[in-house]
């Protein structure tokens, strides 16, 4: 089984894999941190689940030595769960890359981070209604401070197990 | 919902749908402009399904797709956001006033000038007033005390703790400085140097530099982004080549790596430079580093110039300003720490290693005679430096350490140690740095980046002693 997390640059991706792997990871607060894919673990049912940090991309048409090793991950070998990690203060942007990923058909989860800091900035997101709008499960969380995060593991479980996941949140 | 372009779009994929076997999506990604997936569909069938949206919207598929994606995501997102207008909070002003040159640049200069001041304060604090009285107090009593009893002299006393009567920085041994190179003098050094390096990238910083020197950047065909693999480099070249990923073109890539490789001297040199010139004052160590960003510029305009090749603009992100937070400073500063002591010491110990082995055997005397010419009429050298440049293939630190005794013993002046410090930096990157030059550049790249380096380094070396002796 095989996990990928994918997202925009600088969205909080290497946060959220070191929130749920514990591995160690270096995380700074620009684009570009991440160039070289980081790959761990987590048990999910008694089986290791190998969950991979990908670059941060922009787009599935890669522009750049990052952005190709993140492609690749998704399109050369078998992934089970995609985590698109989206930055709720750039949503428009972020979504970009959400639809790209969306047609290819692979089971998906939304986690929509940073939502702390959008709600200070005076942005407010219908996630029922957004959920609709793309047809993907969606967690808020708040990655830095571990918020959202136990919702994001029982949503992977769930996943990973089969079970069918209802449209609300 | 099943979200779906625009009608002759979806035609054209469904056109394509019936003449491959391709899925949904592949094709969709292959008239995004994909190349993986474009090959799989030949040239004549891909222009007859896109032949009637190109004219009809004027501009090639790629870019229709781009605008229709957009366009889709744009929607959504004003669907299910709502934005409310609020007052700009004190760090979105701040945001503003770093990156406006008026502002910024004094901005700039005042916390680079405070981090120089805050590092040289911290970072001498701890290599002279806690390192060192360990080191040459209750370390040295009970290594030498130690290694002496069971091996009283010969070539293994030596090789353990150096030669009688030197000093911890000159003897050369395994356990006096091989311990002390990379625990007493580089550790204290890097360590400041993360702390600060972390809150930088934390708070938001390094993407602003970018921005404030872009110009500068620009004129020897950069993007002002590579100031980001640049700061990464003061602290090691392997993390800061790893950091030019983000340039887009090959070109781009090439120039970085060879300048980050000749004029960056990483942190580990400069602890060792700054404990050994120091002394005589900073603005000799100053000097070095003016004359390592005289030739980062005038490389970088030459290397603009005659290699062939793009260099296009790239967009990037300027975050906002984070407030850093302790756990993730803590958690960073211990994993750039480990990685420092697991990837240097084996180093300087293999470094020192062979320095002893050289001595041993009397290598400078066969060096000498081949390299005599160039290093006494050309550099203007002793020849004892040989093991200095020898050494500095392997790791930077030791070899610069390897000045120290020479200068010491005034076989070497301070102009003759600049020059070599200088080389140092220039004429080829640390053994760990070359092996990542391998894997990002390829052997054929790697060498003709080599051969650069060990060019302009021999340049300057001989510039350099032209000039000194005509001052001195």
């Amino acid at each position: 089984m095989r996990i990928l997390l994918m997202g925009n640059p600088n969205v909080g991706k290497s946060v959220v894999f070191n929130r749920l792997t514990g591995i160690k990871v270096i995380i700074s607060n620009y684009p570009g941190t991440t160039v070289e894919f980081l790959e761990g673990s987590m048990i999910i049912n008694n089986k290791k689940v190998r969950i991979i940090d990908a670059p941060g991309v922009y787009s599935l048409i890669p522009s750049d030595r990052a952005e190709e090793v993140a492609a690749n991950l998704l399109m050369r070998d078998p992934t089970d769960l995609v985590i698109n990690v989206v930055d709720a203060t750039n949503l428009e942007r972020n979504l970009y890359l959400t639809l790209q990923l969306k047609e290819l058909t692979l089971p998906m989860i939304l986690n929509l981070n940073m939502i702390d800091v959008a709600r200070k900035r005076g942005i407010e997101i219908d996630i029922p209604d957004l959920q609709q709008a793309l047809g993907v499960p969606i967690i808020p969380s708040v990655a830095v401070s571990g918020e959202g995060i136990k919702k994001l593991r029982e949503l992977i479980v769930k996943i990973l197990r089969g079970d069918k996941i209802e449209n609300r949140v | 919902m099943k979200i779906e372009f625009e009608p002759k779009i979806e035609r054209a994929i469904k056109y394509l749908q019936e003449k491959i076997s391709l899925p949904r999506w592949q094709i969709i990604l292959a008239l995004e402009g994909s190349k993986e997936f474009k090959k799989k569909i030949s040239q004549k069938i891909l222009k007859e399904a896109v032949q009637e949206v190109e004219k009809d919207h004027g501009e090639p598929i790629e870019l229709i797709m781009l605008k229709e994606r957009f366009g889709q995501a744009g929607a959504i997102a004003s669907r299910v956001q709502k934005v409310h207008h609020r007052h700009p909070t004190f760090l979105e002003k701040l945001e503003d006033a770093t990156v406006k040159p008026l502002t910024g640049l004094p901005i700039a200069a005042g916390i680079l000038w405070g981090i120089f001041k805050f590092f040289i304060t911290v970072a001498g604090f701890i290599t002279d007033r806690l390192m060192v009285p360990f080191f040459e107090g209750p370390y040295d009593n009970f290594i030498r005390g130690s290694v002496e009893k069971i091996f009283p002299h010969g070539f293994i006393h030596d090789m353990l703790i150096g030669a009688p009567g030197t000093g911890y920085l000159e003897s050369f041994g395994l356990l006096t400085t091989g311990i002390f190179v990379p625990i007493g003098i580089v550790l204290p050094a890097v360590l400041v140097f993360y702390i600060i390096l972390t809150l930088l990238e934390d708070i938001g910083y390094l993407p602003r530099l970018a921005v404030l020197v872009d110009t500068v950047f620009h004129r020897i065909g950069l993007h002002g982004y590579s100031i980001v693999p640049v700061i990464l480099s003061f602290g090691c070249n392997v993390p800061g080549v790893m950091a030019t990923r983000i340039l887009t073109t090959d070109k781009q890539r090439f120039m970085m790596l060879t300048l980050l490789g000749i004029s960056i001297p990483c942190m580990a040199q400069t602890a060792v430079v700054l404990n050994i010139i120091g002394p005589f004052g900073l603005p000799w160590v100053g000097l070095i580093y003016l004359i390592l960003m005289g030739i980062f510029i005038s490389m970088g305009s030459l290397l603009n110039k005659i290699l062939k090749g793009e260099t296009p603009e790239i967009a990037i992100e300027i975050p906002p300003y984070r407030l850093p937070r302790l756990s993730n400073l803590l958690m960073k500063t211990r994993l750039r720490m480990e990685q420092f002591l697991l990837g240097a010491i084996p180093w300087v110990f293999v470094g020192i290693f062979i320095v002893n082995v050289l001595y041993a055997l009397h290598v400078t005397d066969f060096l000498s005679k081949i390299l005599g010419p160039i290093m006494g009429r050309w550099l203007g050298l002793p020849q004892e430096a040989i093991y200095s440049l020898v050494i500095g293939f392997l790791r930077k630190d030791v070899a610069t350490g390897l000045l120290a005794p020479l200068l010491n013993a005034g076989i070497m002046d301070l102009y003759q140690v600049i020059t070599v410090v200088a080389m140092l930096a220039i004429y080829f990157p640390c053994a760990a740095t070359f092996a990542v030059f391998l894997k990002e550049l390829g052997v054929k790249d790697t060498l003709k980046s080599t051969a650069l380096m060990l060019a302009v380094a021999l340049g300057v070396g001989g510039l350099l002693h032209f000039i000194f002796s005509l001052i001195s």
